[in-house]
């Protein structure tokens, strides 16, 4: 858990620190992939609380979904679609999707423990 | 947590790290390409613009709101008062044109040539031109005419005739042919002076002039914003 908040802060740092700033022109397709990727990021928090959370998937769900997203949104540019909010849409559901679970997760991990706490007690 | 741990060795950690700092990267490269894109010089100056429109919009309805506190004093004004001054000025209303008027008079129509052109005749030869219509208003007005309307546009002081493409702009409007000149004034006088004149007779050839003297002719009046900005009144 430490490495995911020391890389994230490390990255956040760094890409301020940085001297130049991505060119305008990716604006669009950046903050796509961003966006893929916070909705992986919570997609494996969600995991991680069902105790199914597997690096491997994602590592890789991460990278394929920014890249892909990014990707399709060139190419709808291209062909004059804007699959640009096809993307926003999907992801940015998932990602509330995602929000509702953990709740539920850590809300019901807390009742759990209440409920033990209290047995222990008796 | 269980699920962190899962799954790996400290490899697998470290790619974790690395993937986060990637996206670290990303967000903090993202809020600061934005924060610049809202600093463009063209969204600030749309930012510029709506203020302006809005400050503008503001200032028409503080200054609609004068004018009806103005005109609601005017209305109030005790009628002795009022009423020489309001003679003066209607006096001066139909002196300046600013009021419809009618009488006997002449109405010309110029209408651009319906005929075939001749071959090798250049086109400009069919259209009525605004020399034209500055002509005829000229030879009415030395004739005697005393109000003068031209495609419903008054001919006041500061009118202007001049040419617009295919169109002839008076008084800062477009009109396209028949140009239809009135004027109020001694028919017969103005019948002959449109009949003598030479150029008159050849334009003819090339487009189509017509008129004809009317007993009861009404002329409209000026209706434009009449504002002196440069010419004040001269002490004598």
């Amino acid at each position: 858990m430490w490495i995911v908040v020391v890389g994230l802060v490390a990255g956040i740092v760094l890409g301020l620190a940085f001297p130049i700033i991505v060119p305008l022109a990716f604006a669009q397709y950046l903050s796509i992939a961003l966006l893929a990727a916070l909705d992986t990021v919570f997609g494996g928090a969600r995991a991680g609380l069902e105790g199914k959370f597997v690096p491997v998937t994602f590592v890789s769900g991460l990278l394929t979904n920014a890249v892909l997203a990014g990707l399709l949104t060139y190419l709808g540019n291209k062909l004059g679609v804007p699959l640009y909010y096809a993307a926003l849409f999907a992801f940015g559901y998932r990602i509330f999707q995602n929000l509702g679970t953990i709740r539920h997760l850590l809300v019901d991990r807390w009742i759990k423990s209440r409920s033990k706490l209290h047995q222990s007690s008796l | 947590m269980v699920g962190w741990t899962m799954g790996g060795s400290w490899r697998w950690s470290l790619v974790l790290g690395v993937v986060c700092m990637v996206l670290g990267m990303g967000l903090s490269q993202q809020i600061r390409l934005v924060s610049r894109l809202n600093n463009t010089t063209r969204v600030q100056q749309g930012r510029i613009l709506t203020f302006l429109v809005t400050r503008t919009v503001e200032q028409n309805q503080t200054l609609k709101n004068q004018i009806d506190n103005l005109l609601d004093r005017v209305n109030n004004l005790p009628s002795s008062a009022v009423a020489p001054m309001a003679e003066k000025l209607a006096v001066a209303k139909r002196m300046a044109g600013l009021t419809p008027v009618e009488g006997p008079g002449v109405e010309v129509t110029l209408h651009d040539a319906a005929k075939p052109s001749y071959p090798g005749e250049p086109p400009v030869y069919q259209l009525v031109h605004d020399q034209y219509v500055l002509h005829v208003v000229a030879l009415l007005s030395a004739a005697g005419a005393t109000a003068i309307s031209i495609n419903g546009q008054r001919y006041v002081s500061t009118t202007s005739i001049f040419c617009a493409g295919p169109t002839i702009r008076i008084n800062g409007i477009n009109y396209g042919s028949p140009y239809v000149v009135r004027a109020v004034g001694p028919p017969q006088a103005l019948l002959t002076a449109l009949s003598d004149d030479p150029d008159v007779q050849g334009w003819s050839q090339l487009v189509s002039i017509s008129y004809r003297a009317e007993s009861r002719l009404k002329v409209i009046g000026y209706r434009g914003q009449v504002q002196f900005n440069d010419a004040r009144p001269a002490k004598i």
